[in-house]
């Protein structure tokens, strides 16, 4: 068989629904996040129309075991089965919809075509979806526990208890996003935020995933760490999240 | 490349959503070949409806105008808005000519990661339409999409303490389809939205 038939060019594969874009008359660019393959960019044919048979399965924030033909740029979704349905859960609150928004930005940011490296942040984005999509959470702090452990995952693990430059035990009383998290008195740079230590105590919680901790936390808190959270996201990914100013913060 | 005026036409025509640059080479071919008279036609076409075209005043449709057919006709019901993302939307619902009301044009859905936010819409001028009384319900007409449903949900918050009825359009089986061909998704919506057969 060789090897630029349609048989040798099929591949399957679990993923999630990143972003969509229109393209032409009836279709669409689809930005998927693959179990095994990494990040994809595939066409999927006249799934604008109505009759489309599944348009629904490649919404924003669907799970779906796909079919996929290569292509030169771009690959073509050929089939589609659900595995996962969040979106409809996820719309129908305003607030969980933007968290959404910005956990798939920045999934899209965080990976590329790297298979290997995409699985751990493909599982980590299904499991944030589901526990969005069921309520267990406040939305905010499901989208902050996110974004810190999709950074370590990256490579970016913050550190919240030691230092971050010369490893010191802590707790520390300043962050630092360019070193890392947590800084002793020595290591603190010049103007480095002091948050509150509950701030602390709660960032190595979302982190660590010590629900009960979290979920404890007073609203001040929360809002302290979600700007440290947002800054170091933004300095480790060097661009804006631009979805990230629609998230609705309570 | 081509030399200076059919390069330009290219690239100029290249601009345009859909069209890619074998699609803008041919395009450009074909007006060259082209009756003069024809392109006239065109060319006059161009700039008359981006000099004469602009959107109504109160429903953001696009009229030549300052309020648009539809908001200046006495016959249609002045207590039903339907608010639809694109004026494109306006004339798909004008097809079906069951619907007797008004129109809303937001200008758009609400796309975080596009940079467009419920700011970026014509939400506001909806609020400020409702201050008039003789308003009863609002129905959102939004893509039946991720996006739409986001905006649904977001104007179904902001309308819920004004004491306006707000629908939402129906999902569910596209009529002339087999039920063994639809998705779960579809499927689910239509069995939540099924309604009462004996009337």
């Amino acid at each position: 068989m060789s090897r630029n038939s349609f048989a040798a060019r099929t591949y399957r594969d679990d993923a999630v629904v990143l972003r969509t874009h229109k393209l032409g008359e009836a279709d669409r660019i689809i930005t998927l996040l693959t179990r095994h393959h990494g990040q994809v960019r595939a066409v999927a044919k006249g799934v604008r129309r109505t009759s489309s048979k599944f348009g629904a399965r490649l919404e924003p924030f669907m799970v779906a075991d796909l079919q996929l033909v290569s292509g030169r740029s771009l690959d073509i979704v050929t089939q589609a089965v659900s595995k996962g349905s969040y979106g409809r859960e996820i719309v129908a609150d305003y607030g969980c919809y933007t968290v959404a928004v910005a956990m798939t930005e920045t999934a899209e940011r965080l990976t590329d075509v790297d298979g290997e490296a995409a699985t751990a942040q493909y599982l980590l984005l299904v499991g944030a979806l589901a526990a969005l999509s069921r309520g267990e959470h406040t939305p905010q702090l499901i989208l902050d526990s996110y974004l810190l452990r999709a950074l370590a995952t990256g490579g970016w693990a913050p550190s919240f208890t030691d230092c971050a430059r010369c490893s010191e035990p802590g707790p520390h009383g300043a962050f630092s996003a360019a070193l890392g998290g947590a800084v002793c008195h020595d290591c603190r740079p010049p103007g480095s935020p002091a948050p509150a230590p509950e701030t602390m105590i709660l960032l190595a919680a979302l982190l660590s995933g010590n629900w009960p901790l979290a979920d404890g936390s007073q609203p001040q808190h929360r809002r302290e760490a979600a700007g440290l959270v947002a800054s170091y996201l933004q300095w480790h990914l060097e661009r804006v999240v631009r979805s990230l100013k629609h998230v609705e913060r309570v | 490349m081509y030399e200076g005026a059919v390069q330009e036409l290219i690239d100029e025509l290249g601009r345009l959503p859909g069209i890619g640059p074998k699609s803008a080479q041919r395009l450009a071919f074909h007006i060259l070949e082209a009756d003069p008279e024809d392109i006239k036609r065109l060319v006059t076409a161009l700039v008359t409806v981006k000099e004469r075209v602009k959107f109504c005043s109160i429903c953001g449709n696009v009229s030549e105008q300052d309020t648009c057919i539809i908001c200046r006709d006495p016959r249609r019901d002045p207590t039903v808005i339907c608010v639809v993302e694109e004026s494109k939307d306006v004339q798909a619902v004008e097809r079906t000519r069951s619907f007797k009301g008004r129109y809303h044009v937001l200008g758009g859905a609400i796309n975080p990661i596009a940079g467009v936010g419920p700011e970026q819409l014509r939400i506001r001028e909806l609020l400020t339409r409702l201050n008039d009384s003789a308003i009863e319900e609002i129905i959102i007409a939004t893509d039946p999409n991720l996006e739409g449903e986001a905006t649904a949900t977001y104007l179904a918050r902001m309308l819920k303490t004004i004491g306006i009825t707000v629908t939402r359009l129906a999902s569910g089986l596209p009529v002339g389809g087999d039920l063994e061909y639809a998705d779960e998704v579809t499927l689910g919506r239509a069995f939540e939205g099924r309604r009462n057969a004996i009337a």
